[in-house]
């Protein structure tokens, strides 16, 4: 599938998913596994809980993920908590999901970061709880759905931007993670996007290992060796990041444009000072709410697939939903600058 | 036994910091410093460790390392030695963006350090005479962007003490310090490790800048019983200065530090006051403890003074301030902050001077295992 047909399929799938909600709730189906709110058009859920659970919680990357969270609770009218780790910590994070269980929520979404958290989706669906996934997926759980990013969107739209910047011709490198699948997809989406300018050529991927002083270095050792580069990409704000103090340091800004990936403050401080020419990011402040949307509408609004979906076993409404992604720049940078603002805890 | 083991720092939420830039700035001076690798005389060695030691560059690094975002700030030659200070901050997560580069010909301080044993006496030599970072000036570094959304900053009087040891007639970074001040938002803290460094400037010199410099801009004064006596004849109690100044001090009560603390507070106005007492006992093994008390008369010391077997005490005491601050950043400048921040100090200087010198290479979960060992015991075995 390519971009276009993407993009079109998901947009019939999200309208697809409205016109069903609405109709569920105009229609008052038998709301077949959940059918005790029976033909009440609005059903009384503010004492419903909804429960994120998540690590490292003190990144500014998921700032926009708690305000969504919250936000999407209250357009909902349910109440939101948001658990979890404020460091890498996966067995916190397995304590945080197992607390989360025992409430008995009325449905749980996870950043599924590693497999270990796989028996605990399968144990709170096998207690009665909906999961969804979000940002990373564990498609062998019984997670209901996953909610995040298509990784090789990311990196065509920051191709695609790139690629106008430069006039559709130079030299190009690429800061990544090599060997791990989300940046390789997010690499071969730069790469496809760059197929479709014949002047530009990718000259070489350095290995940040996800780590700045790591990605200075690289890009240092590339423009050296790459004296006429005309760009760097990043596929993770450390790239950007590194890739852009690295062009500084060498005196290169305005000469090596570079493209980061999301939008962490000194990301787009970065942009504003005119040390990076745009980034990535991800539709992070929806996600949460997608995430939750497709856990509301699986407790009260659930498709007449069969006149007792619960008794058939069947599965209605989107296993995946990608979300949007975006392109900053010094055109709309304030925008995003603002939002960060607001997300603040 | 008193229960202190009241805080988990390792599941400290930390994200209300995220995306505002540097929340805690300090500013100062690195020096390369060179211990012999070969265990021969300074003036013998073939073989050299490189390593960076100052004051702010160690408190900054436990901050980064903690998860607060921290900004350093200095004056290094544009060659390999600046560009070490840089990258070595960085690796620890220290914003470097306000450094300002000298010319490449300009000095980097240097530290020659030779770790003692028993009887022989820990040695260092300082060459820091027109260093690069002691001509950092006003209208260098943009303070207003620096610290906006700055909650501590902090500095340490070896830095107001570099112009003396330089002769200079301009005290450069005094003037940067006040820029600093003009421009800081105005619920900032200001801390300050007196730090008095008899090898860069005399007593009465020191006074004169300090003196004024601290009644008028800092809320945190950290201090030993030693430098006050020193600098200012100022008693511990029932301790004169001379016998301070001596060594020949017996017990120190709670009451000797109340009397100091509360004495400092009220002559110097700050807020809180920190005072961190090392018990040298050898050049192999030290005791240490700290006491805090704020203006309100809320007063904190260690549960115990505990001992350290040394590799490196260097940075040692600026450790503790990182770990301090890490207290008050996180639990509020108040009571709590002041508690948390003596202990989580305690334990991490207690930690880094069992290793190699002076960054506190230390993580939160070390120092958190500390403090749980300290009130529940254990913590002896080997951690596979």
């Amino acid at each position: 599938m390519n971009h276009k047909t993407f993009y079109l399929a998901l947009a019939l799938v999200l309208i697809a998913t409205l016109l069903i909600g609405c109709a569920s709730a105009q229609t008052a189906t038998p709301a077949a596994s959940t059918g005790s709110e029976g033909q009440s058009a609005k059903p009384a859920t503010s004492n419903e809980e909804y429960i994120y659970v998540s690590c490292m919680g003190n990144l500014e990357f998921f700032n926009a993920h708690k305000y969504g969270w919250k936000w999407a609770g209250e357009v909902l009218g349910v109440k939101t908590t948001y658990v979890g780790p404020a460091e890498y910590d996966l067995n916190a994070m397995v304590a945080a999901f197992d607390q989360a269980i025992a409430k008995k929520p009325a449905g749980i979404v996870v950043f599924a970061v590693e497999p270990v958290l796989e028996p605990e989706i399968n144990k709170a669906v096998d207690n009665g709880i909906p999961v969804v996934t979000i940002l990373g997926d564990l498609p062998n759980s019984k997670r209901l759905a996953f909610v995040g990013s298509r990784q090789f969107d990311l990196g065509y739209v920051g191709g695609k931007k790139l690629a106008e910047a430069l006039g559709g011709k130079g030299k190009v490198a690429i800061l990544s993670i090599p060997g791990v699948q989300m940046f390789d997809d997010r690499e071969q989406g730069y790469r496809a996007a760059f197929a479709e300018y014949p002047g530009i050529e990718v000259v070489q991927v350095g290995d940040t290992k996800a780590d700045t002083v790591t990605a200075i270095n690289v890009a240092k050792d590339i423009l050296q060796r790459h004296p006429d580069l005309a760009a760097f990409v990043g596929t993770d704000s450390t790239g950007g990041i590194g890739a852009a103090t690295a062009v500084k340091e060498a005196g290169k800004v305005g000469q090596v444009k570079t493209v980061a990936m999301d939008r962490n403050s000194d990301v787009l401080q970065a942009i504003q000072d005119g040390i990076l020419t745009g980034t990535v990011a991800q539709d992070d402040a929806a996600m949460a709410y997608w995430a939750l949307l497709v856990l509301y509408n699986y407790n009260h609004h659930q498709a007449p697939l069969t006149i007792d979906n619960a008794k058939a076993g069947a599965r209605t409404g989107p296993t995946t939903v990608y979300m949007s992604v975006n392109y900053i720049d010094k055109s709309n940078l304030q925008y995003y600058l603002e939002a960060n603002k607001l997300y603040l805890p | 036994m008193e229960k202190n083991f009241a805080f988990n720092i390792t599941q400290d939420d930390l994200s209300r910091f995220s995306g505002k830039g540097p929340i805690f700035v300090t500013f100062g001076e690195t020096l390369i410093r060179e211990t012999p690798a070969d265990f021969q005389r300074l003036e013998r060695t073939e073989n050299v460790y490189i390593s960076l030691a100052g004051s702010e560059l160690t408190v900054a690094t436990l901050l980064a390392r903690f998860g607060v975002p921290s900004a350093y700030i200095t004056r290094v030659p544009d060659n390999p030695y600046g560009w070490m200070v840089r990258d070595t901050a960085r690796s620890h997560g220290i914003d470097t963006e306000y450094f300002v580069w000298a010319n490449k010909a300009e000095p980097i301080g240097r530290l020659l350090y030779e770790i003692g044993r028993t009887p022989r006496k820990s040695v260092g030599w300082y060459q820091r005479m027109y260093s690069a970072a002691s001509r950092l000036g006003s209208g260098m570094v943009n303070w207003k962007n620096a610290l906006r959304n700055c909650e501590l900053f902090h500095t340490s009087g070896i830095t107001f003490g570099l112009a003396y040891h330089s002769h200079y007639e301009q005290n450069y970074l005094l003037d940067a310090f006040y820029e600093a001040m003009s421009h800081k938002p105005p619920s900032c803290w200001v801390g300050l490790d007196f730090n008095y460094r008899a090898t860069l400037w005399r007593a009465e010199q020191c006074r004169e800048v300090m003196t004024p410099l601290i009644r008028e801009h800092v809320d945190i004064l950290i201090t030993t019983i030693e430098d006050m006596a020193t600098v200012y004849g100022f008693s511990c109690g029932q301790y004169s200065p001379e016998q301070i100044d001596k060594g020949e001090m017996g017990e120190i009560t709670d009451n000797d530090l109340r009397s100091l603390a509360s004495h400092l507070g009220e002559y110097f106005n700050a807020k809180i006051v920190a005072i961190t007492i090392r018990y040298p006992d050898s050049f192999e093994e030290n005791r240490w403890e700290s006491a805090v008390m704020d203006s309100q008369g809320h007063f904190f010391r260690s549960p115990a003074v505990k001992s350290i077997t040394l590799l490196d005490r260097l940075g040692g005491g600026d450790t503790w301030n990182g770990g301090f601050y890490y207290g008050l950043l996180t639990a509020g400048f108040g009571p709590e902050g002041i508690h948390k921040g003596l202990l989580v100090g305690d334990a991490a200087t207690r930690i880094k001077q069992t290793l190699m010198f002076d960054l506190p290479i230390i993580t939160k979960a070390e120092v958190q295992d500390l403090l749980k060992a300290d009130v529940e015991g254990g913590g002896k075995r080997v951690s596979r």
